[in-house]
Order: C-alpha cells, then structure tokens, then sequence
C-alpha cells in the first residue's frame, strides 16, 4: 500500500513518527483506538466507523499535532471526541448485531457466544457515563497509568481517579462482583 | 470567546474533586487507597470482545484512503469549476459533519 498524505503533512510537521507512513501509524494505533470507541458506542460495527473518522480527522488536523505527547495520546484523544459526537448523532440507531464484523471463525455459535458477550458489556457500560467508559478503557485495555489518562484526555488527575473508583465501583455492583 | 473546538480539543470534564470527595467522605490519600483496592478486583467484564476482527487494519487503511481521495477529489473539481474557498469549505463541512454515520460510509465503501 502507498503511503498516504498524512506522512507528507507530518513530515512537513517534523513529526518523525507520523512520517514514517500512514499506514503504520494504522498498525501501531488503530487497535487501541477501536477499543477506547468500542468502549463509548458499544457497537463493533460503530467502533470502526469512528476509528475511520478519528483517522481522517487526524490527517485533516496532523498541523495541530505538536508532538509533544506521544501520537497515541494524540490520537486517542481525537477518538474520544469522534466517538462522543458520533454516540450523539446515532443515539436513534438501535444497536445491530447483524453489522458486526466478520470473525475468524464464526459459526454460529461463536457468533453466539460473541453477541452474549457483546450484550454483558453494552448492559455494564451502559451505567457509566461516557468520559468514565473512555477512561476504563485507557485503563484495562490499553494499561496507562492515571497521569497518561490525564494527559490523553485533557483531565486532572483527581477528576480520572474519582471517576475510575465511581466506575469501578458501579461496574462492581452492575455485574454482581464486590461490593457496591 | 473561547477557541474553537478542533478535533483533539482537551474533553470538558466538569466534575468537581474536592465535592466529589466530600460527597465521598474521602481525602486524596483516602482515594487512593480505596481505588487499589478497587483495581484489584477486576471489572467482571467479558476479556474476548475487546479487539478487533480479522481484516480490521486493512478495512481502516482502505476506508480512510478513499475519504482522502474523496476529498482531494473534490478539491480538484472545486478549482476547476473555480468554486469559491468558502464555498468548498461549507462542503467539506458538510462532509465531515455528516460522516461517520452509517449512510455515508456506505456510500464511500464502508461496511
């Protein structure tokens, strides 16, 4: 695959990381981005539509990148904007499992057994608020300490531990382990 | 005025820590130790669901590939047609205002 126009415009930047092409910024981030905007829309299908839109934003605003945080920071926090206002625009869309995409191995009791797990998480996300599923997510999948947290999203420090114990908490009690 | 908001504007968070403690009946050393203790116990939460299916990078390079060629395209037509910078902006606006739902990725090839 050619390299695209978002490592000319970083080059120009100066942003080495960027620069060393598109599409392996896709393979070092996209998958961290998928599971912080699985976390916010809880549709699979969704999740690729807003890892779509997080990449062009990217390459539409790679001038704004100062690389002064590390990319993935950057783009997460692009992703989180994009899955928030793409949540809000789709609000009426009642989720799909016929849009999920393909699997490896999906017969269908995989499918089964995927949409049943799906459908766990949706019901226990969907107590949170949609910044506190954006910071569980940084959390147990992509394993950042509270400070980068903070400093993906813009937040104080206070403001991630408060909302990760009240989510934590939540989810504890949502899903019948621990104690509220 | 503020600025305006870009794609990676800084996430409005207005929850107040020190109320929020409070309301908890917790000091930061409280919090601390309670958010460990919090952590240990894991989420509960099914651990198969969180990536994505085979064939997910080529899907994201390819869809992202043809909104770039979309979009240049479009600037390549608006300077032949000698459209107005304004005028192609209120397009391009349009186009990533009406992105990411559903239709529109169809129209551009996406699943």
């Amino acid at each position: 695959m050619t390299s695209l126009p978002l490592a000319d415009a970083a080059e120009q930047a100066g942003i080495a990381e960027a620069g060393r092409g598109f599409e392996v910024v896709v393979r070092d981030h996209a998958s961290a981005m998928y599971r912080v905007a699985l976390a916010i829309v809880r549709d699979p299908a969704l999740a690729e539509d807003v890892v779509q839109e997080s990449m062009f934003r990217a390459w539409r605003s790679i001038s704004t990148y100062r690389g002064e945080a590390p990319m993935r920071n950057w783009l997460l926090r692009i992703t989180h904007n994009t899955a928030v206002s793409v949540l809000r625009r789709s609000r009426e869309d009642p989720w799909d499992p016929q849009r999920l995409p393909p699997r490896a191995v999906d017969g269908p009791d995989y499918r089964t057994v995927w949409i049943e797990e799906l459908e766990e998480v949706r019901a226990a996300l969907g107590v949170l608020d949609e910044l506190s599923r954006s910071i569980l997510a940084l959390r147990i999948t992509e394993d950042m300490s509270y400070e980068q947290i903070a400093q993906t999203l813009g937040i104080t420090l206070g403001q991630v531990k408060i909302r990760l114990l009240r989510a934590r908490r939540t989810l504890a009690a949502a899903t019948g382990r621990g104690t509220p | 005025m503020s600025e305006p908001m870009t794609p990676d504007s800084p996430v409005i968070d207005d929850l107040d820590v020190d109320a929020a403690l409070s309301e908890l009946g917790m000091d930061l050393a409280d919090l601390d130790r309670e958010l460990a203790l919090a952590e240990s116990a894991g989420t509960g939460l099914p651990g198969g669901i969180w990536d994505p299916t085979p064939g997910f990078e080529e899907r994201i390079n390819e869809r992202v590939a043809q909104r770039i060629r979309d979009r240049e395209a479009m600037w390549v037509l608006a300077d032949l047609a000698g459209l107005g910078w304004l005028t192609l902006k209120a397009v391009t606006d349009n186009e990533i205002t009406g992105t990411g739902s559903r239709g529109n990725d169809r129209e551009l090839g996406g699943k």
